[in-house]
């Protein structure tokens, strides 16, 4: 089975690139098509007959128990509240549902009007939030619009993509406390194999990069593959998230963020920004995950999702404000760590315990936005130069491939 | 709320792990600072750090270890933190060879980016894949002779060596400096004052100046 499809790629790279291939190349070329053969066939078999080793499929476990969110821990849930709280949390999350079914029904009325945005801020309920997300990221019409790529980019993702090992090593540490993640090449984590294989081929630029596979793993959890497929596309190349240039090599837009944080401590918090800086605690060095996944892993995934929530409808400007929210609402505790506990603080503390309740972190972000909307920093300068950020190949259009782009990296 | 400032110690060693993605770098490190091992392990992306001090012939040595993001895009961000280091563990997988002819490419971006006197060792790990070994120690050994790196293997699942191997790279970094290899390096000085993060830093910069 292998020869023949490691022959058909050296008969169609040799004519694509036209010219014939040196032995080294052949190798190559074989090496990656046949390790790439052999990763896409575990995921088509969800691991029968695959050696798995015990590390790699933690088994489940009894005592373990899953939360809301599908989560699980090893002894009890976090955050446990009293049968009283349990009941009036449930009756508000049915009545919130309600009027989102009622929203969405009559979407083009309701769709950024004040209620919308009060609701939305208070965070979607569970059994809506992939719905709102979906509508306000318009996937319905991008899907039209583009019918039958995803199944193409996904076939050609078998043959050539060349981010398959970096993306088969991260589907296996993504989420792998998630029950729907938690069984190695099982059905989600197909679909999320499938969806960043099918995405770095269909915008090449980008390709796969680590940080893809946690936000295509949240839409998952929301959406089906197609829907989880385009809405990474949205959130990487439209105007509103534009989270291509957090990714591509080089990571334009993360440092033109990073800086733009920077000015905002040295405006409004300048005695933390000096305590930082005395500790060697850098900008770059605990904001990543904030911008390049919205938080996901550095606040626990409650408040992730809520903010997410306002992000899908806000987009960037959501992470200059939640960025500048959490050293102020933490300024008194930042002051008092040296170096290596402000690194475990941001590393570990934040997502383990955030320290406010929900509903105040939101409230706080929304004077931090006001705050940063009237000294006109809601959102960095533009990129000098447009091109650095924004994709500049067109998507999903499969190009004489370089050997360097069909080589497993 | 107390303030948590910084412990007392004679030396700050600052090391480096780097190496493909998926080779166990992250749980190495969380083996060595809090013998943890964790099954559900996320993607390091960019750079992370942990501590933990050992004693060495009376002195306190504490070890800030740099965790590094594997896959090659992020070596724009992650080569930067090379500065100021006095070790580096290379780390690859046993039972990929892919990792270990890498090694090559991370060896590079060592000689590129830190001090020429740093201390490096090969790390060959996940010795628990007995069964999947596609490295053998003989190839590594002689490897890591011809390229003048300390060799050792480990399991950060097992916890096989993983103590050891730290171990060793302090205690080398440590006599390295005890010795004077560094003639820049004022070292009696600086370990006869009080130590602060300052002085620490004074070190790391003098060790730098040598290259």
């Amino acid at each position: 089975m292998f020869r023949e499809s490691i022959f058909s790629s050296f008969h169609i790279v040799s004519f694509l690139i036209d010219r014939t291939l040196d032995a080294e190349e052949k190798i190559l070329l074989a090496q990656s098509a046949k390790e790439r053969a052999e990763i896409v066939d575990k995921y088509d078999r969800g691991g029968k007959g695959v050696d798995i080793d015990p590390w790699e499929d933690p088994t489940y476990e009894v005592y373990h128990v899953t939360d809301r969110y599908g989560f699980i821990h090893d002894k009890r849930l976090p955050e446990v509240m009293s049968t009283v709280e349990m009941k009036v949390a449930k009756q508000t999350e049915i009545e919130r549902k309600q009027k989102w079914v009622k929203m969405c029904s009559k979407w083009d009325q309701s769709y950024g009007s004040d209620k919308f945005f009060k609701r939305l801020y208070k965070g979607l309920p569970e059994a809506i939030r992939g719905l709102v997300w979906s509508k306000i990221l318009k996937l319905n019409d991008v899907k039209k619009e583009n019918e039958g790529v995803y199944e193409d980019m996904k076939q050609k993702a078998r043959r050539w993509c060349p981010d398959i090992r970096q993306i088969d090593l991260d589907v296996n540490r993504t989420y792998r406390n998630h029950i729907m993640f938690r069984k190695r090449y099982d059905v989600k984590q197909q679909s999320l194999f499938h969806v960043l294989a099918a995405y770095s081929m269909y915008n090449t630029e980008v390709g796969y990069c680590q940080g893809m596979s946690q936000i295509a793993a949240i839409m998952l959890m929301y959406m089906n593959e197609e829907d989880a497929f385009w809405a990474m596309s949205q959130l990487l190349t439209n105007d509103r998230h534009a989270m291509h240039g957090f990714f591509i090599p080089g990571f334009p837009k993360l440092i033109r963020f990073q800086d733009h944080h920077d000015k905002i401590l040295k405006k409004f918090l300048p005695r933390v920004k000096k305590h930082l800086t005395r500790n060697d605690m850098y900008t770059p060095l605990y904001t990543i995950k904030w911008y390049m996944q919205c938080f996901l892993d550095r606040v626990p995934f409650p408040l992730a999702m809520r903010l997410w929530d306002i992000y899908i409808y806000e987009g960037e400007r959501l992470l200059v404000a939640m960025s500048y929210n959490i050293i102020k609402m933490h300024k008194k505790r930042i002051m008092q760590l040296d170096m290596d506990h402000l690194m475990s603080f941001f590393q570990v503390g934040l997502v383990t315990d955030f320290g406010y309740h929900g509903d105040k972190v939101i409230e706080s972000l929304i004077e931090c936005a006001e705050d940063l909307r009237k000294a006109k920093m809601d959102l960095p300068p533009p990129s000098t130069d447009i091109s650095l950020e924004k994709p500049t190949k067109p998507f999903g259009v499969f190009e004489i491939p370089d050997l360097d782009q069909v080589i497993i990296k | 709320m107390s303030f948590q400032g910084p412990e007392e110690y004679d030396y700050l060693f600052k090391i480096v792990l780097i190496g493909d993605s998926g080779v166990g770098k992250s749980n190495l490190l969380s083996r060595f600072t809090r013998n943890e091992f964790n099954l559900e392990s996320k993607s390091t992306i960019g750079v992370e750090f942990a501590t933990r001090s050992i004693v060495v012939e009376g002195k306190k040595l504490k070890a800030q270890i740099w965790d590094t993001a594997g896959q090659e895009r992020f070596r724009a961000i992650t080569s930067a933190y090379y500065r100021g280091a006095v070790g580096a563990m290379l780390v690859y997988d046993i039972a990929k060879h892919a990792t270990f002819e890498n090694i090559d490419r991370w060896l590079k971006e060592l000689r590129d980016h830190a001090d020429d006197n740093i201390v490096v060792l090969l790390v060959g790990n996940k010795t628990d894949l007995r069964h999947l070994r596609a490295v053998m120690s003989e190839d590594a050994a002689e490897y890591a002779d011809r390229n003048n790196l300390i060799f050792i293997e480990t399991s950060a699942l097992d916890s096989t060596n993983v103590e050891h191997a730290f171990q060793q790279c302090l205690n080398e970094v440590y006599k390295r400096v005890a010795d004077r290899h560094f003639s820049n390096v004022n070292i009696g000085q600086t370990t006869a004052l009080p130590t602060t993060n300052l002085q620490s830093t004074i070190l790391e910069k003098k060790f730098c100046c040598n290259s």
